[in-house]
C-alpha cells in the first residue's frame, strides 16, 4: 500500500482568440477496490462552471462551454491516491470487451504471440506469455506513432510507445476470447500520462503494463477504461477560431508517508 | 382516380414548385432531383389496415423493449435467444449508449417498416428503419395538392384523412419533452431530405435549427434566439448518430452538437430517435424480430418476416449455398438498396467470388426468398404498366404506439427492377387507407 500524491496539468495556448469553445475532460482518478481517491481539487481556466458526468464506462468526466473570447485554456487536477498493491477489480465482465474495435484488429504478424502462450492453459499465462513476447520483441520509441495508430500498424512498424503495446496485447487477448480493456493512468516516476490493459480470469479484472512487462501494483493510479485508446481519451474539446495552438502537460506522481 | 391522372402534370409541377425534391450524392457530387410522383394511388381496405396496424404497433413495442434491453441489463442475450456477436459486431451498436435512458424509455419514435405485399396478399416485412427513416413528407404534400386539384376524388371515396401526420409527431415530440422548446436538427441545405426537414418544422410547430444554432453549457442543451438563449426539451434530430457529437462519436463531425450525449445522458433533453437505434434495424437483427415479439410481450409475431436465411448459421448457409440463383443477398451493413445482390444476376465467376465472400464473412449477410410482389399501376407516358412498389409505414411511439393511417408508397420506375429506394431514383403514390 502507498500514498501518492499527483498532479495532472495541461495548458493550451492559442496565438489568437476562441470562442464556442466545448470541452470534455476525462481526468478523474475512479475510486475502485484498489485505489482510493481523497483530497481532489480541479481547476479549470478561464472561469466556467462545470458538470460532473459518468459515462458508459464509468469514466468521470467534467464538461463545460466558453462562450466569451479567450486565448488560453488549462487545467489542473490534484489529489492524493492510497493504492493496493493488489490490482484486482471484482466487477464483472461486460462481453463488449471481448470484441475488437479497429484500433484492436490484427489481421496479421500475430501468430508467434498465440503460438507463445499455446502450451499455457491457464489465461493469465497465457496473458503473461504474450506480455512477455511482446516486451521482448517490440521497441519502444517515442514519436513513432500516434493517437490513431492501430495495433496492426504498430505491429507492422515494430515500435510505439505505452498505448500501442497496450493495443496490441488487448488484440491478442480478444482473439483467445479473454474479454480485455484499455486503461489509461498515471505511474510513478513518469513524466506523462500512461496506459495499460485489464484482462478478465479467474473471475476478475487483472491489470497488466505490457511497457514494463510486470503486473500492475500500488505504483499507478487509473484514470479511465474503455474497448481502446479513443473511450480514454483525457481531453477533448472544440472551439471556434482560426488560430494555432501549443500544448503543455505537466503529470507528476510522487510518493508521501502514510 | 382518373380525375387525379390527368392532374398528374400540374401536381408534380407544384410538387418543384414546392420544393419537393431528394438529394442524390453520386460521384461526390450533390443532385437534386425531383421526386416524380405517381396520381395513381395504393388503396388498402379498412379491414387490410386494420390487421397491418396490429402487427406494427406489436413488433415496434417489441423493437422499444430490445433497443432498452441491450443498452440494460442484455436479458435476451444471457437468455440466449440472441447470440451476442449479433449484438456487439454490429456497426449499429453503440457502447456509448449503454445506460443511458432516454425520456420515457422510448428508443424508436418514428419508425419507418418497409413492406411489400405478395401476390396472395401476404403482407411481408422487408426492414424496419428505426434510426431516421424518411419520406412522411412526400406523400402528405401530395395528398394536399391532390385535395386541391381534385376535392371531388376525397368527397366520393371513404378515404382516411392523413393531415393528421403533423399532429402526432407534435404529441410525441411533447410527451417526450423534458422541458424547453422542440426542434428539429437538420444538417442543412445540402442533405437529401431537407425539404423535409422544413416541412416538418413548420407541420409540428418546432424551430428548424442548423447544428451551430445549439450548443451545452451546464449540460443543458440551449437554442441561440436573437434575444436570450432558450432551453431545448427536445431534438427530432435529421442528423445521423456518428455525426450528433464531436466529443462523443467522429471527432471530424461539423454538424454536431458538442456535448449533446451529456446533456442526452444526464435526462436533460430527449433526442428522436434515440442514438443507438441502428442495432436494431441492423439487416442480421431482423431476422431475430419475431423472436423479439415472443420473447418480450409472450406473443406470436403478426407481421411476416420474409423468409430469410442466416449466413452466420452453417444450416441456413448450407440451404442458400444450394439455393444460390433463387435468392437475394443483403449485406447487413449497407442501406438505401445497396449491397443487395440477386443470386441469379451473377455469372459464374461472381458467384464462386460472392461464395467465398459468404463463407468468409458469414456475419455480414443474410439471404432472403425472392417475394413474388403485387406490381402496381403507374402511367408513364400516357400508358397504364405495372412496376414494383413497397410501402414505409409510419409507426409513432409516444404515450401510445399508432401507426398513421397512409403511408409512402415507392415504385421503381425501370421495369427490370425490384430496387425502389428513392436513392436509387424511384418515384412515389399517395397511399389511400379506407374507412371502410
Amino acid at each position: 500500500m502507498r500514498k501518492l500524491e499527483f498532479l495532472y496539468e495541461m495548458k493550451l495556448e492559442f496565438d489568437g482568440d476562441v470562442t464556442w469553445h466545448s470541452f470534455c475532460l476525462r481526468c478523474l482518478p475512479r475510486m475502485t477496490c484498489f485505489q482510493h481517491i481523497k483530497q481532489l481539487s480541479v481547476e479549470i481556466s478561464p472561469y466556467t462552471s462545470i458538470t460532473n458526468v459518468v459515462d458508459a464506462f464509468g469514466n468521470r468526466m467534467c464538461s463545460g462551454y466558453i462562450e466569451e473570447p479567450h486565448n488560453y485554456f488549462s487545467f489542473r487536477i490534484a489529489g492524493t491516491a492510497i493504492t493496493n498493491s493488489e490490482n484486482i477489480d471484482m466487477s464483472l465482465a461486460n462481453p463488449l470487451y471481448r470484441y475488437h474495435t479497429p484500433q484492436t484488429t490484427l489481421t496479421h504478424g500475430y501468430e508467434k504471440f498465440l503460438e507463445a502462450a499455446s502450451d499455457k492453459r491457464d489465461p493469465v499465462q497465457k496473458v503473461m506469455a504474450m506480455s512477455d513476447l511482446l516486451y521482448k520483441d517490440f521497441v519502444y520509441k517515442s514519436h513513432t506513432t500516434n493517437t490513431k495508430t492501430t495495433a496492426q500498424q504498430a505491429l507492422d512498424q515494430g515500435c510505439g510507445v505505452c498505448q500501442d503495446y497496450s493495443h496490441i496485447l488487448i488484440a491478442l487477448c480478444r482473439m483467445l476470447k479473454i474479454p480485455a480493456r484499455y486503461i489509461a493512468g498515471f505511474m510513478f516516476g513518469e513524466g506523462a500520462t500512461h496506459a495499460w490493459v485489464e484482462f478478465f480470469a479467474r473471475g476478475h479484472w487483472i491489470a497488466i503494463d505490457p511497457t514494463n512487462d510486470c503486473l500492475v501494483d500500488d505504483k499507478y493510479i487509473k484514470l479511465n477504461e474503455g474497448r481502446d485508446a479513443s473511450d480514454c481519451i483525457i481531453d477533448k474539446g472544440l472551439f471556434y477560431g482560426n488560430v494555432r495552438q501549443v500544448q503543455t502537460v505537466n503529470v507528476s506522481v510522487k510518493e508521501i508517508s502514510l | 382516380m382518373q380525375s387525379l391522372v390527368k392532374y398528374t402534370d400540374n401536381i408534380n409541377k407544384l410538387l418543384a414548385r414546392f420544393g419537393v425534391k431528394f438529394g442524390i450524392y453520386k460521384n461526390n457530387t450533390f443532385h437534386e432531383q425531383l421526386f416524380p410522383f405517381d396520381a395513381i394511388p395504393r388503396v388498402i381496405t379498412a379491414e387490410e389496415f386494420d390487421s397491418l396496424e396490429k402487427g406494427l404497433i406489436q413488433r415496434v413495442n417489441a423493437l422499444n423493449m430490445f433497443l432498452y434491453d441491450i443498452y440494460h441489463e442484455k436479458r435476451i442475450i444471457k437468455d440466449k435467444v440472441i447470440p451476442e456477436e449479433f449484438v456487439f459486431s454490429s456497426s449499429g451498436y453503440l457502447p456509448q449508449c449503454m445506460g443511458i435512458a432516454p425520456s420515457r424509455n422510448i428508443y424508436s419514435h418514428i419508425s419507418g417498416i418497409d413492406l411489400v405485399q405478395a401476390k396472395d396478399k401476404t403482407w411481408y416485412i422487408l426492414e424496419d428503419n428505426l434510426r431516421i427513416p424518411s419520406g412522411a413528407s412526400y406523400p402528405l404534400i401530395a395528398r394536399k395538392l391532390c385535395r386541391i386539384a381534385s376535392p371531388e376524388t376525397y368527397a366520393n371515396n371513404a378515404i382516411v384523412d392523413n393531415r393528421n401526420y403533423g399532429t402526432m409527431l407534435t404529441k410525441v415530440m411533447n410527451h417526450v419533452n423534458t422541458g424547453g422548446i422542440s426542434v428539429i436538427l437538420t444538417p442543412g441545405r445540402f442533405n437529401a431530405a431537407f425539404f423535409e426537414h422544413a416541412y416538418l418544422a413548420e407541420q409540428t410547430h418546432s424551430v428548424l435549427a442548423m447544428p451551430n444554432d445549439l450548443y451545452v453549457e451546464n449540460n443543458q442543451v440551449y437554442y441561440r434566439a436573437m434575444d436570450k438563449p432558450q432551453r431545448v426539451g427536445v431534438i427530432y434530430r435529421r442528423i445521423s448518430d456518428e455525426y450528433l457529437d464531436p466529443l462523443t462519436f467522429l471527432p471530424e463531425s461539423v454538424i454536431g452538437v458538442p456535448n449533446l450525449m451529456n446533456a442526452y445522458r444526464a435526462g436533460n433533453v430527449a433526442i428522436m430517435n434515440a442514438p443507438g437505434n441502428g442495432v436494431a434495424d441492423d439487416k442480421g437483427l431482423y431476422y431475430f424480430v419475431p423472436a423479439m415479439v415472443k420473447y418480450y410481450l409472450g406473443e406470436d409475431s403478426i407481421t411476416n418476416n420474409a423468409p430469410t436465411y442466416l449466413m452466420f448459421y452453417d444450416k441456413d448457409r448450407e440451404y442458400a449455398l444450394a439455393n444460390f440463383d433463387k435468392l437475394v443477398f443483403k449485406d447487413v451493413s449497407e442501406a438505401g438498396g445497396y449491397g443487395v445482390v440477386f443470386g441469379r444476376d451473377m455469372d459464374s465467376k461472381q458467384k464462386e467470388e460472392f461464395k467465398a465472400l459468404i463463407k468468409k464473412e458469414a456475419r455480414r449477410f443474410i439471404a432472403q426468398e425472392i417475394i413474388d410482389f403485387i406490381d402496381l399501376p403507374i402511367m408513364d407516358n400516357g400508358q397504364e404498366v405495372l412496376r414494383k412498389a413497397d410501402l414505409r409505414a409510419f409507426v409513432l411511439s409516444g404515450e401510445t404506439t399508432k401507426v398513421w393511417p397512409s403511408g409512402l408508397t415507392r415504385f421503381s420506375r425501370n421495369p427490370d427492377s425490384f430496387i425502389v429506394n428513392s436513392s436509387q431514383g424511384g418515384g412515389f403514390k399517395d397511399t389511400w387507407v379506407l374507412s371502410r
